[in-house]
């Protein structure tokens, strides 16, 4: 749908005339509708100071967030651009974790400043080629203005807490500060990438989400299956399998291929045989280690454990896990040691790992094992609480967040200055790159540089301050060569840098990319129709 | 225990479901032990399909051992949380949560409230002592619009899963493309990880696993959804015996332009292959449609209407309640591994058909001829089936009647009324193999209220009328009736080929190329190497059936 249709009538509408069909200036206002549209219902989430949305279903359930990403999957938007500028702006969170209301926001202001130059009859392909130039021009400029900082734990905690404050309300943001940083470190290897599924996030209802801690430690959502098993065992030897402890019969030998009563029984006899082989090398390990010690045992098993089984291993004082998460395989080598099995032929005391306690917590019918008190742990378990799911839901939403912006920081060994700071001086930088360019390019960086200014201008807006005070005081003490953000507590100025307001580099860098490349595809849509799924995608390049 | 987990994927699968529940509620027995009423044992063993839980506050709950996906808005009115969680008031959410957020600071978006169906306030007032069962007959059942209008059951908080990013009946982003299906489930597990936080409740508690029952929509997305997550499944129950019926009806794939049937046909042909490889057995499962209409056969004693979802979903569940009964019951039933095992003796033959009749035609002068034009039982599988169709094995339940029902066709002849039965159920085409089994129960075929109002002609026990027992009509003409005789027939037989040349030769001129919602290049997409592999399995399970 670019600039290939001949002018004057619809081609499409030769081709499918049942399609209905939206021409030059029409579908540019539609976009750019659908952009303002969405980014109003979005601004008031931006920053600390934004709203809480509660978002109440059609059958009464109810979903809390703050969070743009979690706000735009949730909603029904029925607008086609919104829907679309949506995804765009969700699949950012996919790759960096954060920034999908930034990007709403950018993307809505970028088109808005767009149309006054259209409306004085500018084509959109040169808007869009200077905010491919300003585009370009603000990432060289991030790069130069971006802080490379040696890498601590109270910087983390800068950046860890600047993203949270913006998804929960403060004292759980704070809480949860301490625990995504910890988490993260516990997994960090220097120069090892880092991957954040070894950290389990559990959640229990019950108390306040207040109560939401780190566990050095694993916590899994069951218990052992059997009475007589013991509920706390301390000082355990841990073994992890992926063994099937349970009788299975194979569609191969059943129905059909016997055909008296005893024969049927024979089959089973010998399939439990060989079961019982199985607990029988278990069983020997356990000794052999506990002797007759204090000692405990403890099986965590990927496979099922059938009522049989869970009995022999019960009646020698083993406490067993089945079904486990295929995760936890690899979570519980790292914290406690030890080589998971996939068979029992090799079973040593060497495959053994170690915790100092491992005890058994019931809520209602939800069953917990914790294991704890373990030799340096290289993975954790965030234990979320809350009193309800919704509030378990908004805190699991921003922990991962949380953990992202800590993973991010630690990879890309650099933090841009936060609370509207870089949009300020990226502002600044782009009126004077201006100057620089000749031509009708121009309109499209100015477009583009006043854009940027969406961001902290709703930051105080949503602090309940005048946006243009703060932006001129700010662009007034920039000019004398601070770096200033917005304080939401004063309305007046503040150093990002000494208060530790940092945000991800990668998190602004994609947001810029994606902002204007997206503003750029829907500027550039001359012809909309609406003729299926298929027809849309395949033009315009957005999915 | 021997559990059953039952999984629902799509919409029309959860029509058939929330059928299925609500009879399987129907079964319950509630009288208290010790009372006077209580006599025969319960001849069915409910903890194959539901669960015993606790509820934080202490309160115990029995729950369908089930999980069901459906898109955003496709659950209608069902509020997840409801057994688990007190709702707060209607207007009051906001002071009731949340005391930690500055009010000042909330906004509330208020999606408009899905509507009640005249049957769910009738159960909400029963519940609250406001109305008794008896005055459900006058309630209104025409209105439904989806199956959580005619619902009774409460599921566990964490049978239901709502699909990220998709929208019921959504113009803009419908969900009609296999290739959709699969995206869908890596976005769902990525943003729920509905495997290990749903899935792994309803298995880590079950004892001896019977194995699970699957029903899935396949001419949309869920046929691919459905395929991810039986991959995901068999990764951890390798040797699981795994049921899956295949549903389909003229709604769910789209039909007015070649395009759309060609994108329909392959979204059968990659469901089919994909999840006949995946299952122990699978049955498709097509709804009855207009043409299909036999007022003297199996139509005889319903006013059934095809179009209607409600109607088709119904008769479907009948079909999928009684296949797998004979691992449900507590005396003379057999294991599903062996059940399937026997059915599909010879391992190759994992393509099964279900036949149904509702109701079992009984009372009248004669047994009805199960075979031939007029026969009561339906085959829902089959697209069409000639005089050399074969029956490799087949296992028949014939459901609601005591053996002794049937002395009165045995007076006269020297039969017992045993062999009355077998002799009747012996004129069905007899399978190779030795493990064909016929199992006939008195236990009752249970009509809850949320059944459609269809039967028509039968007396309250669902006998046909004679002048000897009178109907029991309501004014419209339809039978009012507590339960039913019924009679399945799950089989696999060598009227599948049909079905297979059908979709073969649909499929062999299809160029994928030209159909790019396949898109190979995104997530779940399928490539031309995928297509042409089921296309060649479509054929050699064609010649496995047309010996």
């Amino acid at each position: 749908m670019r600039d290939m249709m001949p002018s004057g009538g619809s081609a499409v509408s030769l081709i499918n005339p049942n399609s209905e069909v939206a021409r030059r200036g029409q579908a540019l206002q539609l976009n750019i509708n659908g952009a303002v549209g969405l980014m109003e219902v979005v601004r008031s989430n931006l920053g600390p100071k934004g709203t809480i949305k509660m978002l109440v279903s059609g059958a009464g359930d109810i979903k809390l967030t703050k969070d743009g990403k979690v706000l735009l999957s949730e909603m029904q938007i029925q607008n086609p651009t919104a829907a679309m500028i949506a995804r765009a702006a969700t699949a950012q969170d996919e790759i960096t974790g954060d920034g999908t209301t930034s990007i709403v926001m950018l993307v809505g202001e970028f088109m808005k400043q767009a149309e006054r130059h259209i409306a004085e009859g500018l084509h959109p392909r040169i808007i869009t080629e200077g905010f491919e130039l300003a585009k370009k021009e603000s990432l060289n400029f991030l790069d130069s203005f971006a802080v490379k900082k040696e890498i601590d734990r109270e910087l983390l905690m800068s950046v860890a807490r600047t993203s949270l404050r913006t998804k929960v309300h403060r004292t759980l943001a704070d809480t949860l500060t301490e625990a995504v940083v910890d988490a993260v470190l516990t997994i960090y290897r220097e120069n090892e990438p880092i991957d954040l599924h070894m950290v389990e996030i559990m959640a229990m209802q019950h108390r306040s989400e207040i109560d939401t801690r780190l566990v050095r430690g694993l916590v899994m959502d069951h218990g052992a299956r059997h009475p007589d098993m013991p509920k706390r065992v301390k000082d355990a030897f841990v073994l992890t399998l992926n063994v099937s402890l349970e009788y299975e019969k194979s569609e191969v030998n059943s129905g059909f291929f016997y055909s008296s009563a005893e024969q049927r029984e024979k089959l089973v006899e010998s399939e439990r045989k060989f079961v019982d082989e199985k607990l029988k090398k278990v069983v020997e390990l356990k000794r052999q280690v506990c002797g007759d010690s204090k000692k405990g045992f403890v099986i965590i098993n990927q496979k099922g454990i059938d009522p049989l089984s869970l009995d022999v291993l019960a009646k020698n004082g083993i406490f067993a896990l089945r079904r486990a998460k295929r995760r936890n395989m690899e979570r519980m080598q790292l914290i406690c040691g030890g080589v998971a099995q996939n068979s029992v032929d090799d079973l040593s005391p060497d495959v053994l790992g170690w915790a100092g306690l491992i005890y058994e917590h019931t809520l209602g019918e939800e069953k917990f094992t914790f294991v704890e008190d373990v030799k340096e742990p290289s993975s954790a378990t965030i234990l979320i609480k809350g009193p309800n799911p919704h509030t378990i839901h908004q805190t699991k939403d921003a922990i991962r967040d949380g953990l992202r912006a800590v993973k991010n920081t630690l990879e890309d060994g650099m933090v841009v200055p936060g609370a509207g700071a870089f949009q300020v001086a990226l502002h600044s930088h782009l009126l004077k790159f201006k100057d620089s360019v000749k031509g009708r390019v121009k309109a499209g960086i100015t477009s583009f540089a006043e854009g940027v200014l969406v961001i902290p201008k709703t930051l105080a807006s949503n602090g309940g301050f005048d946006p243009m005070d703060v932006i001129v005081t700010m662009q007034e003490e920039y000019e004398e060569g601070h770096i200033v953000g917005v304080d939401l507590q004063s309305g007046e100025t503040l150093d990002p840098v000494a208060e530790g307001i940092w945000d991800n580099y990668r998190v602004v860098r994609n947001m810029m990319q994606n902002a204007s490349v997206i503003a750029t595809n829907f500027l550039l849509v001359d012809e909309m129709m609406r003729a299926g799924r298929s027809s849309l995608k395949a033009d315009n390049g957005m999915e | 225990m021997h559990e059953i987990v039952t999984l629902q994927f799509g919409h029309f699968a959860n029509f058939v479901g929330a059928h299925f529940w609500n009879t399987q509620e129907a079964h319950f027995n509630y009288q208290q032990p010790g009372d006077e009423e209580e006599t025969a044992p319960e001849l069915v063993n409910h903890d194959c399909l539901y669960r015993v839980g606790m509820t934080n506050k202490g309160v115990e709950t029995y729950t369908p051992r089930a999980l069901i996906f459906d898109l955003k808005g496709g659950f209608g009115s069902i509020n997840k949380y409801k057994l688990y969680e007190t709702p707060p008031a209607q207007d009051h959410y906001q002071e009731q949560y949340d005391l930690s957020w500055d009010p000042s600071k909330m906004e509330t978006f208020q999606e408009q409230q899905y509507s009640k169906s005249a049957y769910q306030k009738h159960l909400e007032d029963e519940e609250l002592g406001l109305a008794t069962e008896e005055g459900e007959d006058n309630v209104e059942l025409n209105e439904i619009r989806t199956w959580s209008d005619y619902n009774r059951v409460y599921f566990h908080p964490k049978s239901m899963v709502t699909l990220t990013g998709y929208q019921m009946d959504s113009e803009f982003m419908p969900f009609d493309v296999f290739s959709y299906g699969r995206a869908a489930f890596n976005e769902t597990e990525k943003e729920k990880e509905t495997y290990d936080e749903n899935f792994r409740l309803f298995t880590e508690e079950c004892d001896q696993l019977q194995g699970f029952q699957v029903m899935a929509d396949v001419l949309d997305g869920w046929g691919g959804y459905a395929v991810s997550y039986l991959e995901q499944l068999r990764e951890d129950y390798p040797k699981a015996t795994v049921v899956t019926y295949g549903l389909s009806d003229d709604k769910m794939g789209k039909n007015s332009t070649m395009r759309e049937r060609q994108t329909t046909a392959v979204n059968e042909t990659m469901a089919m292959t994909n999840l006949s490889r995946l299952s122990s057995l699978y049955v498709p499962v097509r709804a009855p449609t207009r043409a299909m209409l036999s007022p003297q056969g199996w139509t005889k004693n319903i006013r059934f209407d095809p179009s209607n979802r409600y109607h088709t979903s119904a008769f479907i569940s009948t079909g999928i309640d009684n296949a797998l009964l004979p691992c449900r019951l507590r005396r003379g039933g057999v294991f599903m591994a062996d059940m399937i095992g026997a059915l599909n003796w010879r391992n190759v033959t994992t393509i099964g058909t279900l036949s149904t009749g509702l109701p079992f035609p009984f009372g009248g002068s004669k047994l009805p001829d199960l075979t031939g034009k007029l026969s009561p039982l339906l085959d829902l599988s089959s697209r069409k089936s000639d005089e050399d169709d074969q029956v490799f094995s087949q296992s028949v339940v014939l459901r609601g009647l005591e053996t002794n029902q049937f002395a009165k066709y045995a007076a006269g002849t020297p039969k017992t009324p045993r062999e009355v039965v077998d002799e009747m159920l012996y004129t069905l085409p007899i399978g190779k193999s030795l493990g064909d089994s016929k199992i006939h129960t008195p236990l009752k075929y249970p009509i809850p209220t949320s059944f459609p109002r269809f039967f028509q002609g039968l007396t309250t026990e669902g006998y046909q009328n004679t002048e000897r027992s009178p109907p029991n009509n309501r004014e419209d003409g339809t039978s009012k009736v507590n339960s039913v005789p019924t009679i399945s027939r799950l089989a696999v037989s060598t009227t599948t080929r049909w079905h297979l040349q059908s979709l073969s030769d649909s499929v062999k001129k299809i160029n994928l190329r030209l159909l790019p919602q396949f898109d190979a290049d995104v997530t779940g997409g399928v490539n031309n190497e995928e297509f042409d592999e089921a296309k060649e399995t479509l054929l050699d399970l064609y010649d496995i059936y047309n010996e």
